[in-house]
């Protein structure tokens, strides 16, 4: 089952390219990269510059680009999880 | 699902500039394979070392050989682990 905008939250995250567009905290905002890394409560995203860092899935809005080109807008919170445990579907579905 | 073979291609790109995420992909990979209780490709199964479960590459930290003695089969060692894995070869059926 290839990603799509609906199963993004279920799908992996590592490999794709990622904007920060809003965040509680201000230093993370506008950041973008590619993800190589998730644990259960953060993202870690390697910018353009090849410096990683380590971003809060709470509080954050992020747009992901898919493979397909698309670019979709998430709530951090529905990311919130560790890789493994996302894989079951969940009745939260607001993005 | 398709996420366990992402990860895999994931791991196979990053070995050579960051060997521990790429293991880090993998253990992720195994993980979810686990937990959504889906075996795993027998393909996948040649690139992870079954000792250690570390990422095993040949040419890079693994030896493939192939025996004779007693049956014909392929000889991977390890070099994370120092072990060897025989996968024995199935004769050819006689025509």
């Amino acid at each position: 089952m290839p990603i799509t905008p609906q199963n993004l939250a279920h799908h992996e995250l590592i490999g794709l390219r990622v904007r920060v567009a809003k965040a509680r905290c201000r230093s993370y905002k506008g950041f973008s990269g590619v993800v190589v890394d998730e644990t259960r409560n953060t993202l870690v995203v390697e910018g353009l510059d090849g410096k990683r860092r380590r971003v809060m899935k709470k509080g954050c809005t992020f747009h992901f680009r898919l493979p397909t080109g698309c670019i979709v807008a998430v709530e951090g919170r529905v990311l919130v999880g560790r890789p493994e445990d996302r894989l079951t579907r969940r009745a939260l579905r607001k993005w | 699902m398709e996420r366990i073979e992402l990860l895999y291609e994931q791991a196979l790109k990053t070995y050579r500039s960051d060997y521990e995420l790429a293991q880090r992909y993998v253990t992720l990979a195994r993980r979810i394979a686990m937990r959504a209780r889906v075996r795993q490709p027998r393909y996948l199964k040649r690139v992870v070392c079954k000792h250690c479960k570390s990422l095993i590459v040949p040419g890079y930290n693994c030896r493939v050989r192939i025996r004779q003695r007693r049956e014909p089969h392929v000889t991977i060692y390890c070099m994370v682990c120092k072990r060897f894995t025989r996968i024995p070869l199935r004769r050819r059926k006689v025509r």
